[in-house]
């Protein structure tokens, strides 16, 4: 079912709350289709830089080869699999140099104190990055399929609804505009800003400081054709994400809190006609089966901590398989997961578990 | 430290790596705290709630809402910590009427540097010092996973040495000093006993320790298996499933304790028995049931 699924695939995106096995799902698919012959490019953003680990290599921002063998006989497999881990510093500073009209003007942002704050400091551009990076590999004749992960849900959230390279972070040109005054005119004081913009931008400083505004403006003014750029690049990317052939994955877990997430995540995606095809449980007691749901109402430790687990798991998976088939005409793939009680932390164990799907 | 000692703090902040149970941790604590007399008031900072569908209730957003007795919680969303901000310390109602509901001014603060950041902890200090009118007598934090909560701490330190000014930016040295302050302030790290969490663990812990200026004062160890002391009398699979689960966890919480020690850290481990599922909304006793051996 899965490798059907996987079959006319170009773009896959993984979506889910933290903690639910979303990197690791995403290279145990990418390493099955890469084992039915495709050739997959993968784009995490594990912070904890356990794919690289797993995978025994140096993984970068730069697209690596990652070997591994389909069976225990060392058999090579049909397609390959290049894999990135996104760090947000490098792929910012990468797309700085990009759009920059020239070296001196990049040189300038990349040495702003705002712009090092921003770029290193704070949480939030890296999934803009990630979509950016995918836009490169989806046009990139050389692999056929991208599977990327992502940050967990909130964040998720945030890049799906404003795809547009760093909407969140300088909005648009109106800002730059509204806040050309304090770079202009920088030695001017509050008192000097006399139209409505200004008067609105005054208040802002109460509150943030003078000082904050300017080093802000000179940012902006500094960074305009930067941010073209990224926007400009922000509307091949929708385009890329509404195509038929890109489908989103939510992964998720039989707990109470990651069922109000992924119904909320479910629901949004459904909002934004983002078509969500797939789901996989993680972490599931025998697959998720019901017919152990005849377990005795005993009152030992470890049987009601057993009982309870089996009974509620089927409960939640029922429930969310209601929400998808209300939000949609097709239900999607539901692919359960076994718990694994052993570590994946080699290619062996993830190639194990890719099969395990 | 002894686990009764958190609750002579005015601020416990539990973090930890995402989906391993720390806001069912943040809500039995509260629970605790809240069946020993103490006014309680649970806050998070998250785009949906987290908190309160736990006790069963809708989403209460910025409406601190009573959820037991003695217990409340909180969603201090960024905007609603930003109105507060500019309506009660800087005393401009009006200024936020005309100014602030714009959406394009939202997005000004947005990217200002670690603003958003400060105001949250500020909001914090705010509501455990300075608030008008009853204060509760302790404030949970059900902070963001490991890498955020640490950027989050970093953020008092790194403003201080940036350019930008500004009052907001100078009202950060008074609550740096508040969260420094190991009488007042707490973190308390959420993991479970599995290896690679562990490793994660071992691995962030001394980061935090480091980087931030509040107390890391304890870990707690969600879904522990130690309360199971035989599975002889159940049925093959069962039994089977146990056992393996038993022999990691037990090998993950040895990993753990030797690598806090290891650490030169003085930091207690709490074991909270795995419950097999948390149903929604919580058991009113969730908070003994876990916590029940340090009571």
């Amino acid at each position: 079912m899965i490798d059907d699924f996987l079959q006319d695939r170009k773009v896959i995106v993984l979506l889910g709350s933290g903690g639910v096995g979303k990197t690791t799902s995403s290279i145990a698919l990418a390493m099955r289709a890469a084992v039915q012959g495709k050739r997959v490019g993968l784009l995490s953003i594990d912070p904890a830089k356990r794919l690289a680990n797993a995978l025994g290599i140096e993984l970068g921002n730069e697209l690596r080869e990652v070997k591994f063998a389909e069976g225990s006989d060392g058999s090579k497999i049909k397609g390959s699999l290049k894999a990135a881990m996104l760090d947000q510093q490098s792929v910012f500073d990468s797309m700085v140099k990009k759009h920059a009209p020239s070296k001196k003007i990049s040189e300038k942002i990349l040495n702003h104190p705002v712009y090092i704050a921003a770029s290193t400091n704070l949480a939030g551009p890296l999934e803009y990055m990630a979509l950016a990076k995918l836009r490169d590999l989806a046009v990139d004749p050389q692999f056929d399929l991208v599977v990327l992960d992502t940050p967990p849900d909130t964040h998720a959230l945030d890049f799906l609804s404003k795809p547009n390279i760093l909407a969140g972070f300088f909005e648009n040109k109106v800002m730059t505009w509204m806040l050309k005054p304090f770079s202009l005119a920088n030695k001017l004081g509050l008192g000097k800003l006399m139209n409505a913009g200004e008067k609105m931008m005054g208040s802002i400083a109460k509150v943030a400081g003078v000082s904050a505004l300017r080093s802000l403006a000179d940012f902006l003014v500094l960074t305009q054709e930067v941010i073209e750029g990224f926007n400009s690049a922000g509307e091949e990317i929708v385009g890329i994400l509404k195509d038929d052939k890109t489908s989103f994955i939510l992964v998720t877990v039989p707990t109470a809190p990651a069922l109000r997430s992924s119904k909320n995540l479910q629901l949004l995606l459904s909002k934004m006609n983002y078509s969500c095809d797939a789901v996989i449980f993680n972490r599931c007691q025998f697959g998720g089966s019901e017919n152990l749901t005849d377990i005795p109402d005993d009152k030992d430790v470890a049987m009601e901590i057993f009982r309870k687990r089996i009974l509620n798991e089927s409960i939640i998976i029922k429930k969310l398989k209601e929400t998808l088939v209300e939000n949609k005409q097709n239900p999607p793939l539901i692919i359960t997961v076994e718990e694994q009680v052993d570590s994946i932390n080699t290619s062996e164990s993830l190639l194990r578990f890719a099969k395990s799907f | 430290m002894k686990f009764g000692d958190l609750f002579s703090k005015k601020l416990v902040m539990v973090t930890g790596k995402g989906g391993i149970g720390k806001t069912v941790v943040s809500a039995a604590l509260g629970q605790c705290a809240a069946a020993q007399g103490l006014k309680t008031l649970i806050i998070e900072s998250s785009s949906r709630d987290q908190v309160s569908p736990l006790f069963g209730i809708p989403e209460v957003g910025h409406l601190k809402t009573l959820v037991q007795p003695n217990l409340s919680c909180i969603n201090l969303t960024q905007k609603e910590t930003l109105k507060e901000y500019v309506t009660k310390y800087l005393k401009q109602e009006m200024l936020y009427e005309k100014i602030f509901t714009n959406k394009m001014v939202e997005s000004f603060f947005n990217v200002i540097p670690g603003f958003t950041e400060v105001m949250l902890l500020g909001r914090l200090f705010y509501t455990c010092e300075l608030a008008e009118g009853e204060r509760p007598d302790l404030v949970i934090f059900d902070a963001s996973a490991s890498g955020h909560f640490l950027s989050l701490m970093t953020t008092p330190n790194a403003v201080q040495h940036t350019n930008l000014g500004g009052p907001l930016v100078k009202e950060t040295l008074r609550v740096r000093n508040f969260l420094a302050d190991s009488t007042k302030c707490g973190t308390v790290f959420v993991g479970v006993p599995e290896e690679l969490v562990v490793s994660e663990m071992l691995e962030f812990i001394p980061k935090l320790i480091q980087e931030s200026p509040c107390e890391v004062s304890g870990v707690i160890l969600n879904r522990s298996l130690n309360h199971i002391k035989s599975t002889d009398h159940l049925s093959a699979p069962v039994a089977q499933f146990f056992d393996n689960k038993i022999k990691k966890a037990d090998l993950a919480e040895k990993t753990l304790r030797q690598g806090v020690k290891n650490m030169g850290a003085d930091l207690a481990i709490w074991d909270l028995p795995e419950q097999g599922f948390i149903e929604e909304p919580i058991d009113d006793n969730l908070g003994n049931k876990l916590f029940a051996s340090y009571l």
